[in-house]
């Protein structure tokens, strides 16, 4: 410890003009608001500003400066003996000029700041947070032994340096593949403990590798151009090779790595289902897959957002589309992918359509499969399947919230939702509705409306498209009013007794409503016309939820026990309904109903019978579904 | 009269030793399995012409390089593995003094001070006024006589056992040399230390050295002791007698061990390896050889005659 302090010592002394330096630097900036662009008013902004531009480059000239001489210029000048013919070790020899090398760096920084500080009076310390200190500290040291291996990689005359940009090359392409397969499966968790560990790594293995030239190569600059070559080399490669294999382990992910299911879309029948949840070991990654519950085969999935599936299954549920991005940075283009979910062995289809966007929103399918509709350059266009020819499209739309949904095999339903910002009523907009007939292509404007909506994204439409669930906001409160989905005309108004709740459109056109008032659950069910037909108690609840209609004349809700806690893990459990009798089937403690974000993706309400409303999360997060008849449940994915 | 002379009596420990030392750069070989060893009390010169090997046997029993092949040892050890300790018992002068520029005389001794136990700062202050070696200029701002004479000084501040002083003349004028070396011989006759030097001032190394080392490509084809080495070369000339026949006279020579021999129609002049007085007394009696002389040579002259051009060997 004493030889290195003594080390550093003389670095010190002997390199103490750049303090100096520093400190002059630092003085001039409290000239600053003499420059003649500088604004009366902003004379402190500018010296504050011209004070980080010196300290940014002290610091960074010294650390490169330093970096660059502290070893190599004596090697090079076979001066290092002088170090070596003393009894000094070669790591304290290393240590003192790299903390050398470190303070004169950061010290200079300081300095060079200093004068403006005394001035600002804390308008300077604004700039920093305490967070910052590490990258500073590490991006100096990175600065520092990057110069060093490079200055010492040049005065050794070696051919070594040829080696030396191979490997980089190699290491660093190695690298960005690693990372940008993590950026397309969207592991952004992974990502950036992977950027941050190959960070820490790169940085204490281009320390190491200083170290080795010095400790091991001594005063032969071949020899230590060869030891840290191969201790940063070496290094690096190994590391990378850690990073491929835990990417590979990664993205591996099957969805029996499940740890939970987060988001499910389910076919309209058969017995694929789109999944999405965090996998198991994997720090956070979420991958996406589509899944065959019955044979277990399954396709991976380009996961978008946690919160959205992008995948749509025909109505008859023999085909699937999604999008996938054709480069995974920058997303601009998606091509389409689709899936015969009748045949066994048959891979994705590439039908010949990219669209360039951000992000083009979940693609539509006809009932029967054959078509398929997004949203493109502010249009609604069809393809035909499979061979992805241009079958219609829209006029362009307002420029607001889209949705389309096939309401036949001939006609897509387009909305939007534009938007008035009218300061504190975000929520009042406009609704235009139209419909795209792909017989002859027209595109026709069937409605627009002004309304004022509690939840502007809340636009539910009955499985048939026929009607439109919407929640105003009254000077009274918020109502529930179901409309004519082509006319938006108001046909029903649910004025339940004791609040309002969530709504479900039922398969013989009456609708329900599932809420909550004095501390107990109810389901009311309703007529077209808004007129209560029965109510029935589900005992004490705090929130209720209608999430189904697993089988004609029975309504799977979820009945939430506690607020916060809502959900399988937390204090609810599932219940399905019998609307005819009122009886309540319990399904046990945190086995609910799968309450997803379905509307993102397609905004009709799930059809009575089919899987999508027959959905059940476990207490453990797995996947199952429901047997209407018997109350009984079967695993379908993830924890049991 | 060599230091080694006045120095006591030699032990039988090698203080610092190669043991079938190889370096090579490459292809280039700059030694080749080369064995010496430096004795306790010994002034022992390694001699060789440049690019002979000299600096890169220094470096690797400094422990600053690692040899090719064999094993450079200081204080019986291997030197690469136990620089860090055995330097603090070896003084060093390189060849040309690594001292950081930027750094005067005193902050030298002060940084050097720290690191041994036996630092004598008042002798270091005290030898550097003598010199007239400014204390508070620069190192780099020193002439390369005081700068050598600055290394010197701070080699020998903590006493070392050992001293290696591997081409301490390089670059000085005569005058410079001269004082170099008178100064070393009063330190040298004053502590008894060992010292191992390379140096191509063969006439200074001729008053110091008690054992001399000689390199030729690379190879040590001479370790001998000074005394012994003059004893065994003499640069012998005679007058070929008119009537002689042929190269009878030259026979005679080889037949003393000549290394090199020049002929003219006048005489002969050879330079002998493998003097005796009992040989050249009957070389002195051939009928051929007229005017015999047999001539001491310095240490130059066996250098020349050794790693010259010619056969060499000794």
């Amino acid at each position: 410890m004493t030889a290195t302090l003594l080390i550093v010592s003389r670095e010190l002394r002997s390199r103490r003009a750049v303090f100096v330096a520093a400190l002059c630097a630092g003085l001039l900036t409290l000239a600053a608001p003499l420059l003649p662009w500088v604004e009366p008013g902003s004379a402190a902004d500018a010296r504050v500003a011209m004070a980080l531009v010196f300290a940014a480059a002290f610091t960074g000239g010294t650390a490169v400066a330093h970096g660059a001489t502290m070893v190599a210029t004596d090697l090079k000048e076979r001066r290092l003996g002088y170090y070596f013919a003393r009894p000094l070790a070669g790591t304290a020899i290393w240590a003192g000029k790299l903390i050398a090398g470190l303070l004169l760096a950061l010290g200079s920084g300081l300095l060079a700041l200093l004068p403006a500080a005394a001035v600002a009076r804390g308008q300077l310390t604004g700039w920093f947070e305490a967070g910052a200190v590490p990258f500073v500290v590490g991006g100096t040291l990175l600065l520092l032994g990057v110069a060093h291996l490079v200055a010492v990689a040049i005065a050794s005359r070696s051919r070594l340096i040829v080696l030396d940009l191979v490997a980089l090359v190699v290491v660093c392409g190695a690298g960005a593949l690693i990372l940008r397969r993590l950026v397309a499966a969207a592991a952004f968790e992974v990502l950036v403990w992977a950027v941050v560990g190959l960070a820490v790594t790169a940085l204490a293995l281009v320390l190491a590798a200083g170290w080795a030239q010095v400790a091991a190569g001594r005063c032969d600059p071949v020899r230590g151009h060869r030891f840290q070559s191969a201790a940063l080399w070496g290094g690096l490669g190994a590391t990378v090779l850690l990073l491929g294999a835990l990417t590979a382990f990664v993205t591996g992910a099957t969805p029996a790595s499940l740890r939970a299911v987060e988001n499910v879309q389910a076919a309209g029948s058969g017995s694929w289902v789109a999944v999405q949840g965090p996998a198991r070991w994997r720090g956070g990654y979420r991958p996406s897959f589509l899944v065959d519950t019955d044979s277990g085969r399954f396709i991976r999935l380009a996961t978008v957002e946690w919160w959205e599936l992008p995948v749509a299954f025909s109505a008859d549920g023999r085909v699937a589309a999604w999008l996938q991005p054709v480069d995974p940075i920058p997303r601009r283009f998606w091509e389409l992918k689709t899936l015969d979910l009748t045949s066994d062995g048959a891979s994705p289809g590439s039908p010949p359509v990219v669209l360039r966007s951000r992000w083009p929103g979940s693609p539509q399918l006809s009932p029967d499969g054959r078509h398929v509709a997004l949203l493109e350059d502010r249009r609604a266009v069809v393809y035909e399947l499979p061979d992805g020819r241009l079958r219609a499209a829209s006029t362009e739309l307002p420029d607001g919230k889209t949705r389309i949904a096939f309401v036949d095999d001939d006609r897509l339903r387009v909305e939007v939702w534009t938007g008035l910002n009218t300061g504190p009523r975000l929520n009042l907009g406009e609704l235009t509705i139209g419909v795209l007939h792909l017989h002859n292509g027209r595109f026709e404007v069937t409605a627009t409306a002004k309304l004022d909506l509690a939840y502007h994204w809340y636009r539910v439409l009955s499985p048939t498209a026929r009607r439109m669930v919407l929640v105003h906001r009254t000077d009274a409160g918020k109502k529930t009013v179901i409309h004519d989905s082509w006319t938006a005309e108001p046909v029903a108004r649910l004025s339940p007794a004791g609040g309002l709740g969530a709504t479900w459109f039922l398969d013989d056109g009456r609708f329900a409503m599932g809420g909550v008032s004095d501390g107990r659950g109810w389901v009311e069910v309703f007529d077209p016309e808004g007129t209560t037909l029965a109510r029935h108690d589900l005992g004490p609840a705090r929130r209720v939820t209608g999430l189904g209609e697993p089988s004609l004349g029975r309504l799977l809700t979820e009945i939430c026990l506690n607020e916060p806690g809502c959900g399988h893990e937390g204090d609810a459990e599932g219940a399905v309904v019998d609307l005819a009798t009122g009886a309540v089937q319990h399904l046990g403690r945190g086995r609910v109903p799968f309450r997803g974000y379905q509307w993102v993706s397609s905004p009709l309400q799930s059809a009575p019978g089919s899987l999508a409303s027959r959905l059940l999360l476990n207490p453990e997060g797995g996947l199952e579904a429901l047997d209407p008849e018997t109350g009984a449940t079967r695993h379908l994915l993830g924890p049991r | 009269m060599s230091v080694h002379d006045h120095t006591h009596a030699a032990d039988d420990a090698a203080l610092a030793a190669l043991d079938r030392v190889t370096v090579r750069y490459g292809s280039t070989v700059a030694a080749a399995d080369v064995t010496l060893e430096v004795r306790c009390g010994q002034v022992y010169a390694l001699l060789g012409r440049n690019g002979a090997g000299k600096s890169s046997l220094v470096r690797c029993l400094l422990g600053q390089q690692r040899p090719t092949e064999g094993r450079a040892l200081l204080f019986g050890a291997d030197a690469w593995t136990t620089r860090r300790r055995a330097m603090a018992r070896v003084g060093v002068v390189p060849e040309d003094p690594d001292l950081p520029r930027n750094l005067h005389a005193d902050d030298l001794a002060a940084f050097a001070a720290r690191l041994y136990p036996r630092w004598d700062s008042v002798g270091v202050a005290a030898r550097l006024d003598r010199l007239g070696v400014p204390r508070r200029l620069p190192s780099g701002r020193l002439s390369k006589g005081q700068r050598t004479q600055l290394a010197l000084t701070l080699a020998l501040a903590h006493s070392p056992e050992l001293l290696i002083l591997d081409d301490p003349t390089l670059g000085l004028d005569a005058v410079a040399r001269r004082e170099l070396w008178d100064d070393l011989i009063v330190d040298l006759a004053d502590r008894g230390t060992t010292v191992l030097l390379t140096t191509h001032d063969l006439a200074g190394a001729d008053g110091i050295a008690g054992r001399v080392g000689i390199l030729k490509g690379g190879r040590l084809v001479l370790d001998e002791d000074l005394e012994a080495l003059r004893a065994r070369f003499r640069r012998v000339s005679f007058r070929r007698r008119p009537a002689s026949v042929g190269e009878a006279g030259s026979s005679r020579l080889e037949a003393l061990g000549a290394l090199a021999v020049a002929g003219s129609s006048l005489g002969f002049e050879a330079v002998v390896s493998s003097f005796s007085d009992d040989t050249f007394a009957r070389f002195s009696a051939s009928p051929e050889v007229v005017d015999p002389q047999a001539r001491a040579m310095s240490l130059e002259e066996i250098f020349v005659a050794v790693a010259g051009d010619g056969p060499g060997g000794a």
